[in-house]
Formats: structure tokens, C-alpha cells, sequence
């Protein structure tokens, strides 16, 4: 079975390679989005079959079938794909919301709260010291040191980067839901906003101080507008889901698909966070609406195709030449990240009460980056290169995706191992109520 | 693509509406004709879109056109699925008889009105002759007590006769343009047909049904644009595969098809939006929709009487359903059939099943 996967596999990319070198005919870019599906699934059984997580195996045939690695797709093709981006980012946003279930939130919110203070804290505030530390050795190029400062601040905010998506496939592939499992996501949700902010900080920070301009709170009011406006209109999407499940109730994958592709839409012209959108409607169904396990029945049907599509498609943007070119401190910042978030959980457990378990596994499900570093990458080259400092957001970026390609291969399996093992020292849950530890969480 | 994505979900939200109001009591009797008035919907935005979608209609070889021929192409599976071909098995010499001079009775005199209208093609006036004398296979089966076999059974065979006799006129075609490359092309892209199909249902015991769900799917994008390129309807190929699957592993089919019949009514009515965009209407393809009509009506269901034919419940056999329109719409979308007869067709279908749904309830 693993041999006939494997030769799947290889013959879907014969298949591309026959479609690259024949004439092109109409509608042969289907036929590549046909071909890209057919070798995302099968290699997401392969790696299943060693052990590793499926997304893990999706996010590989995206290297494959990339532009950048063996030039198997047209980027224009990849580019056109994207619109599954729409459904896709609002989409796993909803799932994350629904896995937020007010009676457990109420128990974890101060261990969460606290907990992600001290990661961001000690991340950041980590990076900031060794990079400064290690300023000679690392960054040589004299474009790079004429701004060193805006070069480690925006480090810095890489290093708290964390990207819920995959969290919620590990999630939902383990189908394991205790504590532990809780607390990451929370932990993740909640960077993610405070992310977002922290990051507005630090971008207006570094065009004032550029252009020599003081830099005023009225600074902030658009990305505030942009959080509270992403929360309203989840919560009214919410309303009207609950309403229409309880009347209507048919098509409701469709209605779903509908949901998220209307809020992305919204996200593009009004400057709503689709993904904090999706959050708030997933959480205000799976807490003040009646018809939450529908809902969640509905989100689990319709997964399955949204990760096939979306994983491939993400990282087959992603150029792998580009790592050679900044090894060294993308290897240095991801041991850093392990080092910092781990000492993060050590200093939370001292200020809340944390499982032992989760105080020594849950920086292994803080690793991965995905998505969400890839966008801040882009919109930090653009604002640099708005003001003059090409070469540092062309850096900066390229870091990035060196960065995500790299977590994207070892954060998913390992958060995966994680996940599984918490299950001998959580009691399995799906309501979430009764999660007590089988033992006291030590070993 | 994206403006076409939301007016699409306009729609379905609008539809859903509509759907909100026939939960009060005093609208429950109209439920019977609820789908009849979301078809309408769909096909009046499509139309009433048409001046603001000028790039739609010039490049309909852009992804509108091609997301419409894989609708077409998933739903002929979809279609096809049905068929179990077992069935024919208690098929008689008189149920053939009946619903071979049926369809022939009913398609010549369409066939040579759209002759004598002025269609350009013999070729297509012949396939849409075929398409427009069909009969709406599911509704009849469904609906139609199984008392009245005989009915049943003619309504079967009615959609294979069609893709038959549409398979032997492709091929006509094929060899009297003398393109031998085509031809082969043709021949040697349905036998890989019809040898992936049982290949891939051997493996379809290892996959689990979302997996086996999103390899069809895979499929049918790999195969559709395959089928464009030829000439052929993608209807041929997507029902060929369907009939291939539901009968080589029927208990494997059942698991499956539950899970595709979520996606048929959608797939259906944002096809019959698309198909809105490129109707013509016009006073010319009214009468046509009349006098085809009528010539259904008369052969189908006054000659059947006349010389006795065993059936029951005739005028159920006059309904024609999504598949026939789905065949018509890419008919067009592949060959470029003229928009007022898109046109007629669909008065044809939507009043085929308000006479369907009248008299569907006589043979209970």
C-alpha cells in the first residue's frame, strides 16, 4: 500500500510533467487543479502512514507541484487557485471560534491570558537581546546594518507569530480535545489578536521614526476599528446562521461555504480580519446558539476539502532556494522560539496553576507559523519598501518563508506527538466538561 | 470570478428566503412548486446579469465556463449513479419498443422544426432535438407508484437511449469531417475511460468516503476540460464514468452517491444561472417553446394512446428534467448553440414539470 501510494503519487506528477510540456489546450489549468488535488491526497496518505500528520503531506506536495522547486505549476495557475484562500482562512477561523467553549474558558482564562503574556514578553524581549548580542556575526551586509534596530523589532514579531490553522487541523485529525489542546488554541487565538496589534505598533513605530514624524495614538484607531469591526460582524453572521438553521436548515454546507466566502469578501474592501471574524462566529454559535452541534457537524463535512485545497496552495507560493541564502539566523531564531516559549510556560507556572504536562509539551504546539507570517512578511516588505528600504523588506521576507518552510515540515508532527501523548494524561473529551487529569500530569 | 462567486451566493441566499417563507402554514400548499420558483430565480438573475457581465459572455472560456462544464460534468455522474443497470433486466419488448418510438416520434418533427427555423448546424439541431424529447427520469421514479411499471421503465430507459443515440451522432460526425486525429483522440480517451473507472473502484475499498469524494471530484476536473477539447459534450464522458461505477460496485455507489446528492441542487442552480447569462429571449423562441410543447404533448402522450401502449400516466412522461437542460447547457457552452433556443428550452423544461407536478400524483 505504501508502494502503490508512492507510485500514485509519482504518477500524478508525471502527469504535470506531461501537461508542461504539451501544448497548452483550454481549460489545462482544471486539469493541473485536478492532477494538485490527486497528489495532495495521496501524499497526505503517505506521510499518514509514516506517522506524520496529513497536513504535514499536503503542505509537501506544495513544494512539489511548486513553481519555485521544479517549476511543475504555472504561478499564474497558483495565483488563480487562490480564491480557495477566501473560504479557506475564514473557514478554519470559524473552527477555531467553536473549539472555544465559554464553561472551559472560564476555567483557563487567566492560566491562558497569563501564559501568552509571558511568551510574548520573554519572545520577544529574547530575541531582541541575542540578535543584538549576535548583530556581528549575523547580519554583515551593511544595507541590513544601517537599520539593524527595525530589522531585530520586526524579528521580534516573527518570533510570536503563530498560525492557528494548523493547530485546528492537528486538532481535528487527532480528534483529541482535553485540556492541553484547549489551552494551545487559546493561547494561539489570543496571541494572534494581540499579534495584530503589536504588530500595527511596531510598523507605525518604524515609519514615523523614518520619516522623522511624531507618532500619535490616532495611529492605532484603524487597526482597533478593523478588531472590534471583525468581532461585530462575526457576531452578527452568528445571529443569522443560528436563525437560519433553526427555519430554514437545509444546505447548510453551502450556507457555511456561503458565510465565509461573504466575510473574506467584506475582509478585502472594508478591512475586516477574516480570520478573527470567523473566530467571533464560531464562538458566538458554539456558545449562545442552540444549534452549535449542527454547526459543528457542518464544519467538520466540509474540511476535509478545504484543507486539500488550501495547504497545497499555500505553500506551493513558497520558494525553498531562498533558505540556503539565510540559514543561519532562521536556524538561530527557531531555537530561540523552542527556548523562549518553553521558559514562557516555566515562568506562567509560577503565576497560575499549569499542568506539568503542558508546562514541558506545549511549546512544541507554539512552532508552527504558516500563514500569518507569510502575509505580516508581505505587508512588512511593501511599508519598507513605500519608505525607501527595499533591501530590508526583501530580507525580512525572505526570512519569513525560510522560516514557515522550515516549521512547516517538524511543527505539525510534533505537535501531533504532543497532542496524542496528552491523551494518557488528560481524560479524552469531546463536550469538554469532566477534563480532569487521569494522574496529576506527571510522569 | 469573484463578482460571479457572490452574485451567485446572492442568489442562494435570496433562494433561501424564499424558502424561509413557505415554513408558514398558509404557503405550505405552494411547496409543491417551491423549486419551480427558485429555477426561475436563478435564471432571471442569470439573464438580468447579462449587461454587466460582457467579459463572461466574450471569454466564456474563462473559469465561468469552464466551473459551468464541470457542474455539467459532476452532475451527469451525479445522474448517472442512478442507473442500475440490473433493472433492465425486467425490461420487455413492448417497454423498448415504447420508449424507443417515443423519443424517435418526438425528436424527429423537433428536429426538423429547428431545421426549417434556420439552424445553421445539422449536427446541433440534431442533438438538441434528441435532448428536448426526453423525459425527466428521477421525477417519474420517484413519484410514480411502482404500479405503473411499465412507466417506470420507459422513464429509465429514456436518458440512455438519449446519450446512445447522442454517442452514434458524435461519432457520425467525427468520421464524416474525416479528422482522423480526433477521431482516434476520442476513441482512445473513452476506452482510458473505461478502464480508470474499474481500476480506481477496485482501490475504492482502501479510501474512506471523504477521500474516495474528493478523488472523483479530482477526476472529473482532470477529465472535463479533456472532453471540451474534443468536441464532446462533457455530459458523455461524466455519465459513462457514472454508469461504469454505480454498476461495477453497487454498495460502494450507495456510500458515495449520499454524499454527491448534497452538491446536485446547488451545482444545478448555479448552471441554470449561468445558462440565464447566455439566453436570448425573444418572441421567435416563445412560439418555438410552444410548438415544442406541443409536439411533446401530442406524441408523447395522445399517440402513446392512440395506439393503446400499455402505460399508465403518460403525462408524467412529459416532464423533462434538469439532466435534459444540463445536456442543452453545454451543448451551447461546447458548440455554440444560439441563445433564443437556449431560450425555448428552458420554457420547455419548467413547463414540462408544472404539467409533471399537476398530474404526478394520478398513478398514487
Amino acid at each position: 500500500m505504501f508502494l502503490s501510494e508512492l507510485l500514485s503519487v509519482a504518477v500524478c506528477m508525471l502527469g504535470l510533467l506531461f501537461l508542461k510540456t504539451a501544448a497548452p489546450f483550454h481549460y489545462n489549468s482544471i486539469v493541473y487543479l485536478g492532477l494538485i488535488i490527486l497528489t495532495a491526497l495521496f501524499t497526505g496518505r503517505l506521510f499518514r502512514r509514516i506517522g506524520l500528520p496529513v497536513i504535514t503531506g499536503y503542505m509537501f506536495s506544495g513544494l512539489l507541484i511548486s513553481p519555485f522547486t521544479f517549476g511543475m505549476t504555472p504561478l499564474s495557475y497558483i495565483n488563480d487557485f487562490k480564491l480557495i484562500d477566501y473560504f479557506a482562512i475564514t473557514f478554519i477561523g470559524m473552527q477555531a471560534g467553536s473549539e472555544m467553549r465559554m464553561r472551559i474558558l472560564k476555567r483557563d482564562l487567566k492560566p491562558i491570558v497569563i501564559t501568552t503574556i509571558f511568551i510574548i514578553l520573554i519572545s520577544a524581549g529574547g530575541v531582541v537581546l541575542v540578535m543584538c548580542l549576535l548583530r556581528n556575526v549575523l547580519f554583515t551586509d551593511p544595507r541590513l546594518r544601517e537599520n539593524l534596530i527595525y530589522l531585530i523589532m520586526f524579528l521580534a514579531v516573527f518570533e510570536i507569530a503563530k498560525s492557528p490553522v494548523t493547530t485546528i487541523a492537528i486538532i481535528n485529525e487527532t480528534g483529541i480535545k482535553n485540556k492541553f489542546t484547549y489551552r494551545i488554541l487559546g493561547i494561539t487565538v489570543l496571541k494572534d489578536i494581540i499579534l495584530v496589534l503589536i504588530f500595527t505598533a511596531v510598523t507605525a513605530f518604524v515609519e514615523f521614526h523614518a520619516k522623522n514624524t511624531g507618532l500619535t495614538l490616532s495611529g492605532f484607531s484603524p487597526v482597533l476599528v478593523e478588531l472590534l469591526g471583525s468581532l461585530i460582524l462575526g457576531f452578527i453572521l452568528a445571529m443569522i446562521f443560528t436563525v437560519y438553521l433553526k427555519y430554514i436548515s437545509v444546505d447548510s454546507v453551502l450556507f457555511i461555504s456561503i458565510f465565509a466566502f461573504i466575510i473574506s469578501v467584506l475582509g478585502d474592501h472594508y478591512h475586516i480580519n477574516p480570520l478573527i471574524a470567523g473566530i467571533s462566529a464560531g464562538f458566538f454559535i458554539e456558545n449562545y446558539s442552540e444549534k452549535n452541534r449542527h454547526f459543528e457537524k457542518t464544519l467538520k463535512k466540509l474540511s476535509p476539502f478545504i484543507y486539500v485545497l488550501f495547504f497545497p496552495m499555500a505553500s506551493a507560493v513558497l520558494d525553498i532556494k531562498v533558505i540556503p541564502k539565510v540559514i543561519l539566523p532562521v536556524i538561530i531564531l527557531l531555537i530561540l522560539r523552542k527556548v523562549f516559549v518553553f521558559l514562557s510556560f516555566v515562568a506562567a507556572s509560577r503565576f497560575v496553576k499549569l499542568e506539568k504536562y503542558t508546562m514541558t509539551h506545549g511549546w512544541m504546539g507554539l512552532i508552527n507559523q504558516s500563514g500569518i507570517t507569510l502575509a505580516l512578511a508581505i505587508i512588512i516588505a511593501n511599508t519598507l519598501k513605500a519608505i525607501g528600504m527595499d533591501y530590508l523588506g526583501a530580507y525580512l521576507k525572505t526570512v519569513a518563508i525560510a522560516s514557515i518552510i522550515i516549521t512547516d515540515f517538524y511543527g505539525p508532527p510534533l505537535f501531533r506527538y504532543a497532542v496524542l501523548r496528552s491523551g494518557r494524561y488528560f481524560s479524552k473529551t469531546i463536550s469538554g466538561e469532566n477534563d480532569s487529569e487521569i494522574s496529576s500530569g506527571t510522569e | 470570478m469573484k463578482n460571479y462567486v457572490i452574485t451567485i451566493f446572492i442568489l442562494f441566499i435570496l433562494s433561501y428566503l424564499l424558502s424561509f417563507s413557505i415554513t408558514f402554514r398558509r404557503f405550505r400548499k405552494a411547496r409543491k412548486y417551491f423549486f419551480f420558483a427558485v429555477q426561475i430565480l436563478f435564471i432571471a438573475a442569470g439573464m438580468a446579469a447579462k449587461p454587466f457581465a460582457a467579459e463572461i459572455i466574450e471569454g466564456f472560456k474563462s473559469y465561468i465556463g469552464i466551473s459551468a462544464i464541470i457542474l455539467i460534468a459532476m452532475i451527469s455522474f451525479i445522474s448517472a449513479m442512478e442507473f442500475r443497470l440490473n433493472r433492465l433486466r425486467r425490461l420487455d419488448r413492448i417497454n423498448t419498443y415504447t420508449a424507443v418510438t417515443m423519443m424517435t416520434a418526438t425528436a424527429l418533427p423537433i428536429v426538423l422544426l429547428l431545421i426549417y427555423t434556420g439552424s445553421e448546424s445539422i449536427f446541433i439541431s440534431i442533438c438538441t432535438g434528441l435532448f428536448l424529447s426526453g423525459t425527466a427520469f428521477s421525477y417519474v421514479t420517484h413519484s410514480t407508484s411502482m404500479s405503473a411499471k411499465r412507466t417506470v421503465y420507459t422513464a429509465i430507459l429514456s436518458p440512455l437511449l438519449l446519450i446512445a443515440v447522442y454517442f452514434i451522432v458524435l461519432m457520425i460526425k467525427q468520421i464524416q469531417s474525416w479528422d482522423v486525429v480526433l477521431i482516434l483522440q476520442t476513441a482512445l480517451y473513452l476506452t482510458m475511460l473505461i478502464l480508470i473507472i474499474p481500476v480506481t473502484n477496485y482501490f475504492s475499498h482502501i479510501f474512506s468516503r471523504i477521500e474516495w469524494t474528493i478523488t472523483l471530484i479530482a477526476f472529473i476536473f482532470i477529465i472535463t476540460p479533456f472532453s471540451v477539447h474534443l468536441g464532446i459534450i462533457p455530459v458523455l464522458p461524466a455519465f459513462i464514468a457514472g454508469l461504469l461505477f454505480t454498476n461495477l460496485n453497487p454498495i460502494n455507489a450507495d456510500r458515495f452517491l449520499s454524499l454527491f446528492k448534497v452538491t446536485e441542487k446547488p451545482a444545478y442552480l448555479i448552471l441554470l444561472f449561468t445558462a440565464g447569462i447566455f439566453i436570448e429571449p425573444a418572441l421567435s423562441g416563445l412560439y418555438l417553446a410552444l410548438v415544442i410543447i406541443l409536439i411533446r404533448l401530442l406524441f408523447k402522450v395522445f399517440i402513446l394512446r392512440t395506439f393503446r401502449m400499455p402505460l399508465k400516466n403518460t403525462f408524467v412522461l412529459n416532464g423533462l428534467g434538469g439532466f435534459e437542460f444540463i445536456c442543452l447547457i453545454a451543448l451551447y457552452l461546447t458548440n455554440g448553440v444560439d441563445g433564443t433556443i437556449l431560450f425555448s428550452a428552458a420554457i420547455v423544461i419548467l413547463s414540462g414539470q408544472i404539467i409533471q407536478g399537476v398530474y404526478s400524483d394520478v398513478s398514487k
